[in-house]
């Protein structure tokens, strides 16, 4: 799409991403949605190859059942790919909630509630680096270690599901 | 003459190839300000400095100042929650903090941007929940009717880069520095406030303490950017220890990706800064024998 003046970027694409909710207007726990899956998908859409363009993602909220975050860049990943917009690599993201020694992964609204601790991760399904991290609750660095190494092995799940889908869908 | 000669030149190439310029520097384990890689700079915290809100306090660390103003207003609690308070995080800019705030280069930093602004603010306000600083039943006035609703304003009067730790430190001060009025219910259920008996305070189990740290690329990663480094930053990564010790933060955000190897480094970091901080500045965040 065409850029506006105040946005344009001669070098690279511009990435704009919009969350909007079920019902009622954006606040800022959506605005820090937006700017975190913005952040995610600016790193691997290969911007420089459209400059003085803007790549609008528009994340339109229908239902919310826990793990937003992730099912909002995992859908923003699908559908870049749809789209046929060059990335260099893909994103697969999780969330991982905790309550006491037990971790679900993938919860739903009611986990998220019990949860004393939820945490939302994103990686580079190549290398298992960490695009984006959000923790929410207390914890100890014990238990974050614990949350990466199976939020690592959730998102190579991911991975393949998309990998599975697409390959699928190109026959 | 061979001297302004070569101070030109270094000039000149710092504006030309500030990222080369500034990993020449990190090459040697040092910053162009002299800091270390992992230095933060000096913190400061006040109390109280605004008289006409319910609570206040500056604080600044390095050049970034920011102010918090607190203040109270009567709401109606949630259904799902009839004890409980609540608060409100606003964050903003004022036009005063930075020569090149409303310049169009700005926009590409962290800051300077509204969707962003607001972005920090909703992290600072999960940070503060999320380290179950206090408790939100002392905000009750009358169950199911009246709750005390906090609004935090914050406001960068200065910008010198890293405005999140220097906000979460103010937020830290200004709740310590509360009072919550005492109040009386008329018989139509309006909250007044009432002349007899005193101001209460929070009790505050804990402070989140955070730090900021900047990533440039995959091997670099600097603690508390200033605002030249977090022009050139990729990516950010925030971590807050509560003062007793918890984990209450990882925020990373940006474009950059690193190995969780390095986030776990940057935790162990950030948990001796925690400890660092409840020394340095106890009547802010030490405990108060009530």
């Amino acid at each position: 799409m065409r850029v506006s003046r105040k946005d344009e970027n001669i070098h690279n694409a511009t990435v704009q991403v919009f969350v909007k909710p079920i019902t009622g207007n954006e606040d800022i726990e959506h605005m820090l949605m937006s700017t975190m899956v913005e952040d995610c998908l600016s790193s691997v859409i290969l911007v420089k190859m459209h400059p003085l363009t803007r790549i609008q993602i528009v994340i339109q909220l229908l239902d919310v059942d826990g793990s937003i975050l992730s099912c909002a860049i995992n859908g923003a990943m699908m559908g870049l790919i749809d789209a046929g917009i060059q990335c260099n690599k893909l994103l697969a993201a999780v969330t991982v909630t905790q309550l006491d020694s037990e971790m679900i992964v993938d919860p739903s609204k009611d986990d998220e509630k019990r949860a004393s601790v939820v945490v939302n991760l994103a990686f580079n399904a190549n290398d298992q680096q960490i695009i984006l991290s959000n923790t929410n609750g207390l914890l100890s660095k014990s238990d974050y270690h614990n949350i990466i190494n199976t939020a690592q092995k959730a998102a190579l799940k991911v991975e393949k599901f998309m990998r599975k889908f697409f390959e699928s869908t190109m026959r | 003459l061979a001297v302004p000669v070569m101070a030109m030149q270094s000039a000149a190439y710092q504006k030309l190839h500030p990222r080369e310029y500034y990993k020449k520097f990190l090459e040697h384990g040092i910053r162009p300000d002299g800091r270390g890689l992992m230095d933060v700079r000096r913190t400061a915290v006040s109390l109280g400095s605004i008289k006409t809100a319910d609570g206040s306090a500056l604080a600044k660390v390095g050049g970034t100042t920011v102010a918090c103003g607190l203040k109270l207003e009567v709401g109606i609690p949630s259904a799902l929650k009839p004890k409980e308070g609540r608060f409100e995080v606003s964050l903003k800019l004022a036009s005063l903090c930075s020569p090149e705030i409303n310049k169009k280069s700005l926009g590409r930093t962290f800051v300077g941007n509204d969707k962003r602004i607001d972005a920090m603010a909703a992290t600072i306000k999960k940070t503060i929940a999320s380290s179950q600083m206090m408790n939100l039943e002392e905000l009750c006035i009358k169950e199911g009717a009246s709750v005390w609703v906090v609004y935090i304003d914050l406001v960068c009067v200065d910008f010198s880069g890293n405005i999140f730790d220097a906000a979460l430190m103010a937020v830290g001060g200004a709740l310590r520095s509360l009072q919550l009025p005492p109040t009386q219910i008329a018989e139509d259920g309006e909250v007044m406030l009432s002349r007899e008996g005193k101001s209460s305070r929070l009790t505050i189990k804990r402070y989140p303490i955070s730090i900021s740290f900047g990533i440039l690329d995959q091997k670099h990663i600097v603690a508390d950017p200033t605002a030249e480094e977090e022009k050139l930053l990729e990516g950010r990564l925030s971590v807050a220890f509560t003062t007793d010790g918890h984990l209450c933060l990882v925020h990373k955000e940006g474009r950059e990706s690193i190995s969780s190897k390095r986030i776990n480094d940057c935790l162990d970091i950030a948990e001796k800064y925690a400890e660092k901080m409840v020394k340095k500045h106890p009547k802010v965040f030490g405990f108060v024998a009530s």
